[in-house]
């Protein structure tokens, strides 16, 4: 396991080994060894909700924060989430700020709720109710090599995202990046790069959020609409004490 | 010579980070670089010991703070000064490797506030570098006495 824990960054590792069942300790092993291979076929991990997560949001302890990622590169519509092959890198990577990091952006593994809803770019996370810094990385086709540092992180654009109490499923918003295509590599990969990040446009498509979630969640009830702020260096950094969960 | 076990443990530590290939040397150095943020003087803080003293003048004479602790009414200005240099080697047959870093000493502001908004205690001290910077938060916020900032 040591080996390992320096191989694979300690919060990615903590992430993985907690949606794994404690007694199952050959199915911990082989997750992580999985993830190892994932991350030598240059993959990017994406959450897939377990039933710990589903009792977590029919309790309420958690909310499904939604978020689109839209693209352009070269300003032709580009879909963010393709899935990673030999030849197609992924693009984007998010942090997210807590209250332990005080605001300060840590890599952070988004979730998608379908594959048509991963075409759209649709993403999701699941947070306790609180004050988070969302920072995303892209498009840029070195974000694999990029997304377990804080200092990528750190400068990467981030939004102030609000996680009211007693909500299930939050839209925050949908974000429009642009990139350029630097080059073409030899066997098709493409050199993309982040373009114009000090103007990323935040467009409110509520309904269209709604609709998905409800046809996902019939019974979570109203879907509550709450956008990203955007944050700049130089603006203070709101924290507010996390309410502890019953299992903690 | 009596050696105390501190610094037999020091000493011994030093040694294997030789034997092993490495050297460590940690050199102090006055405190008069800005590694990030903006410092809040001591003089600057006169101002704070009238208990009428509002959130607003606080802004105004400080700016905005780096932090908004919001349930618990805190303000949180930071900066780092360097307080040292660190040379690192490490060396193994024919190759090897040696660099520098800044050692940072992470000073904060902490304003606490009444519903009021008038200033209930406020204190500048040091984070120590091995605890985390919300630790640091929730002890401060606990009232638990932290260290005192050098002058």
């Amino acid at each position: 396991m040591s080996i390992l824990q320096r191989i694979v960054p300690y919060d990615i590792m903590k992430n993985l080994i907690s949606r794994c069942p404690p007694q199952r300790v050959d199915v911990r092993m082989a997750g992580v060894a999985l993830f190892c291979l994932m991350m030598l076929g240059s993959c990017m991990p994406s959450a897939v909700m377990n039933s710990k997560d589903k009792a977590a949001l029919a309790s309420g302890e958690k909310a499904l924060v939604l978020v689109r990622i839209q693209c352009t590169v070269d300003n032709q519509p580009y879909k963010p989430f393709i899935s990673p092959s030999f030849t197609v890198d992924p693009i984007f990577a998010f942090g997210l700020g807590t209250f332990e990091t005080v605001g300060e952006p840590k890599y952070a593994i988004h979730g998608f709720l379908s594959q048509k809803a991963r075409q759209d770019g649709w993403i999701y996370f699941l947070l306790s109710p609180g004050i988070y810094y969302l920072a995303v990385l892209g498009p840029d086709s070195s974000v694999i090599s990029k997304n377990d540092s804080t200092h990528y992180h750190r400068h990467a654009p981030r939004w102030r995202l609000d996680v009211p109490e007693n909500t299930k499923l939050i839209y925050v918003g949908t974000l429009h990046f642009s990139g350029k295509m630097e080059r073409k590599l030899l066997f098709g990969g493409k050199i993309i790069r982040p373009v114009n990040t000090n103007n990323i446009a935040l467009e409110d498509e509520r309904e269209r959020a709604s609709r998905l979630l409800s046809e996902i969640f019939p019974e979570a009830g109203v879907v509550k609409t709450n956008l990203l702020q955007r944050w700049r260096p130089g603006d203070s950094i709101i924290i507010r004490t996390p309410k502890r969960s019953k299992n903690e | 010579m009596i050696i105390s076990s501190q610094n037999l443990k020091v000493f011994l530590f030093c040694i294997s980070l030789v034997l092993a290939g490495c050297v460590l040397l940690p050199i102090p150095l006055p405190e008069n670089k800005v590694l990030a943020g903006k410092p809040v003087t001591e003089e600057q803080l006169s101002f704070l010991s009238s208990k009428d003293t509002t959130m607003q003048q606080v802004i105004d004479r400080l700016g905005n703070p780096n932090v908004i602790w919001e349930d618990t009414r805190i303000f949180v200005y930071h900066w780092e000064m360097r307080q040292g240099i660190l040379f690192w080697a490490v060396g193994a047959y024919y190759s090897g490797a040696m660099g520098m870093m800044e050692i940072p000493k992470h000073y904060l502001l902490l304003i606490q506030f009444n519903e009021q908004d008038r200033i209930v205690r406020f204190d500048r001290v040091v984070r120590p570098l091995t605890q985390s910077y919300s630790d640091f938060l929730q002890a401060w916020g606990k009232n638990v006495p932290p260290a005192p900032a050098s002058p």
